[in-house]
């Protein structure tokens, strides 16, 4: 095991990189460190403490806590009194946080093929804008240690689980032998604390993948147990000349002036929504900052580890070529004016800065306000890119200008061309049924249910959706054909059968929601979305189904065993949204 | 485009306390999410025409401009007008627009075929989607009579209190 050098001309090292950031994001913390919404209750919140049920303690009891109500949206009425009918659970409740080691920020490991690399994933402190919270990191380190392989290496990961909860590590997007799956009750059983298990993780496609638990992610990946691993293709030119590489990890935590808005023990508290976060983090940091020359042209690494947000992310206007996604690249780089990404999927982007100056790396969506029944501008900033006046040392701006054509991409997909009309082979609708939440709550969400954006930017009602658990939010897979619905569903493929999955986003349900669905251990292709065809084709593992939406994948049903596909919205797939399918190996 | 859905659903019609217009109701009363029941106005009482909206298409399938509005595109289908629309005030087209709507900013979708058909771009939150008849050029706001409107179905997200009135109940404060 080595320490990792990216693969790319570099203006420093990755280590030098990280080190840098972090000094940097030290040094321009602004003056303001609340987290946005942090402790600034909406109108209704007054007087809320004391009430019967409504617990205000503080972190250290494990008390359930309302969410921060986001400004200008206040508590709907007759919430007082609620909270979630689960057990609050807080990260190292019981200790003492200032005994815990200090997390530190994540650093490239490049393992060899062969190698084993170690991950323990423990109790750490982390001190973000101020704040002092106990999370989760895997060797200490928020993110995890960036792993760089060659493409086709198999390593080997010997986890070892330090936290007090069940755990496991889910290879996200890697085509590996199914029983490192990580899929905690189909390919393996959880990791008890102080427990230890060998994965052996083999890489066959190059790009951009992460790792993360799979069993109560709501909790373990959201506290911090998430990592990058890059795979680096034989060939050079695989992808374009660039002045340098960037990860960018986005994630968001859930925060108000106590600490880390209490998550349910026995089932997970927002339900219908997913946890949204309140302080955004790139690459574990509140204050990203990278600097660059004028002209370079930098490639982000972007995977989005958030329970629920969707990003929509902006370079500050500097034009920005797609040039890969989950499992692939494109079949042609092609300009976008920023990089839509849902909880799960992975992007590789190139960006060229020609103007001198600061810029925002900010989201930019269009957020809802339930009670005003309006949207409104919700821009975050997720840091800043300096560009200096002092221009590139490098001048990748004649290839930045060409969008490449990627004939091996095309060619791969051409092997499945012919499939691409063959009948619907699985049909699935995804929806939801939901039963026992409070009637002010059932009562608003019949009127709130007049109009779904296709996607749910923000959480435009906090304080219901933190009410709602696992208990009362049935997510649903349902398929089509025989009405089974989530782990009662077990598709059969053979090895090598290519099958078209239909999957439609029920926009008749109580609260219909676009679903980030992931197939584990295969790829496939995004054939059609609202029955118009994808002309630019590329091999994903995870794609967003708008609310209302028709999508048709072809499935590369490759990899055998039995895997699981899901719904990444965190509390979603802990509220039933997932079901197995079996590739049975050919002979 | 599922247009063939669109048309049967059209069927059935709701209209909005907001005053915008008839709407495309789903099987569950509430309007279908892409598509607009183009309501005829007093000038042209017989007319009909729905708007359906589709996602531009994107590499992340959903499609967002750079400030996060999602981009639509709109397709027109209408029927009904009057073969020459120079009986209004001397129009010589029907042109299809988007607008806000307080009415403040315009959108020009595109003229109306002879086959009924139009189709634009559209990138805001809540929208009205016009048919009007225009005298020759390409002005920037509509100027001729309103025959067709609709409103997007985003703009049955109306106030919490609005809602709980609209379907008969008496608002909490």
């Amino acid at each position: 095991m080595r320490l990792g050098r990216l693969g790319a001309p570099l203006i420093a090292s990755f280590a030098g990189w990280t080190m840098a950031v972090a000094a940097a994001a030290q040094a321009t913390a602004p003056a303001d460190t609340t987290p946005r919404g942090a402790g600034t209750a909406g109108q209704g919140m007054s007087g809320m403490a004391g009430m019967p049920g409504m617990s205000t303690g503080s972190a250290a009891s494990g008390a359930h806590r309302m969410p921060p109500m986001p400004n200008d949206i206040p508590m709907m009425p007759g919430m007082e009194g609620l909270h979630p009918q689960a057990i609050p659970y807080i990260a190292g409740t019981g200790t003492d946080v200032s005994a815990l080691p200090a997390g530190v920020a994540s650093t490239p490991v490049e393992v060899a093929d062969g190698d084993t690399l170690t991950l323990d994933a423990r109790l750490i402190r982390r001190t973000i804008k101020g704040a002092t919270y106990a999370m989760y990191a895997f060797n200490g380190q928020y993110p995890g240690p960036l792993i760089r392989v060659h493409q086709n290496a198999t390593i080997y990961v010997r986890f070892t689980n330090h936290i007090d909860l069940p755990s496991s590590i889910h290879w996200h997007g890697v085509r590996l032998a199914n029983r490192f799956d990580g899929a905690v009750g189909v390919t393996q059983d959880a990791v008890a604390p102080g427990g230890t298990f060998v994965y052996q993780v083999h890489f066959p496609d190059a790009g951009l993948y992460w790792y993360h638990p799979h069993v109560r992610e709501d909790i373990e990946q959201n506290l911090g147990l998430f990592g990058n691993a890059v795979v680096t293709s034989p060939d050079p030119h695989y992808y374009n000349p660039v002045n340098a590489e960037a990860m960018l990890l986005l994630d968001d935590l859930l925060v108000d002036k106590q600490g880390i808005i209490p998550f349910g023990k026995d089932a997970a508290d927002f339900a219908i929504m997913g946890r949204f976060g309140n302080l955004f983090l790139v690459n574990g940091e509140p204050n990203y900052h990278l600097a660059v020359h004028r002209g370079d042209v930098i490639r982000f690494f972007l995977t989005n580890a958030s329970n629920a947000r969707s990003y929509n992310v902006n370079f500050g206007g500097a034009p920005i070529k797609l040039v890969a996604t989950d499992l692939s690249r494109y079949e042609r780089e092609q300009m976008v004016s920023s990089v839509v990404i849902s909880p799960a999927q992975r992007y590789i982007a190139e960006v060229r800065f020609d103007t001198p100056g600061t810029i925002a790396l900010t989201n930019r969506v269009q957020a809802v306000n339930n009670y005003a029944g309006e949207y409104f501008p919700e821009v975050d900033t997720l840091g800043t890119i300096t560009v200096s006046p002092d221009p590139t040392t490098a001048d990748h701006g004649r290839e930045f200008a060409t969008l490449r054509a990627n004939p091996a991409v095309t060619s791969d997909i051409d092997h499945y061309r012919p499939m691409f009309a063959k009948p619907v082979d699985h049909e699935l609708a995804l929806t939801v049924n939901i039963q026992g939440l409070p009637n002010s709550i059932v009562s608003f969400m019949i009127v709130d249910t007049m109009y779904f954006s296709p996607v749910e930017w923000n959480d435009g009602m906090p304080d219901m959706n933190w009410v709602s658990t696992a208990k009362e939010v049935h997510w649903i897979m349902r398929d089509v054909a025989t009405g089974k619905e989530n782990m009662d569903i077990n598709w059969h493929f053979k090895q090598g059968d290519v099958a078209k999955i239909r999957i439609r986003n029920d926009a008749t349900s109580m609260h219909p929601m676009g679903h980030p669905i992931h197939f584990h251990g295969q790829r496939f292709l995004v054939l059609t979305r609202d029955g118009m065809p994808n002309a630019n084709l590329a091999w994903q593992d995870t794609e967003l189904i708008p609310v209302g939406s028709v999508e048709d994948l072809l499935l590369d049903a490759s990899n055998p065993g039995t895997w699981m596909a899901h719904c990444h919205i965190a509390e979603h797939l802990e509220a039933g949204m997932h079901m197995m399918f079996t590739v049975d190996p050919t002979p | 485009m599922r247009l063939d859905v669109v048309v049967a659903a059209s069927a059935v019609l709701l209209t909005s306390a907001a005053g915008y217009g008839p709407r495309v109701r789903s099987v569950t009363g509430r309007p279908a999410i892409d598509s607009i029941a183009l309501e005829a106005t007093t000038d042209a009482r017989g007319a009909t025409g729905v708007a359906v909206l589709t996602r531009t298409p994107s590499p992340f399938g959903m499609s967002l401009s750079a400030d996060g509005h999602v981009m639509y595109d709109v397709h027109l289908q209408v029927s009904g007008l009057p073969a020459d629309p120079h009986v209004y005030d001397g129009a010589s087209s029907y042109v299809a627009w988007a607008t806000v709507p307080d009415l403040s900013i315009a959108r020009r979708l595109g003229p109306v075929g002879t086959d009924g058909s139009a189709a634009g771009h559209v990138e805001w939150n809540k929208f009205i989607v016009l048919v009007t008849a225009e005298k020759p050029g390409v002005a920037p706001h509509w100027a001729g009579a309103i025959l067709l409107k609709g409103a997007s179905p985003s703009t049955w997200m109306q106030r919490y209190q609005s809602h709980t009135l609209n379907n008969g109940g008496n608002p909490q404060w």
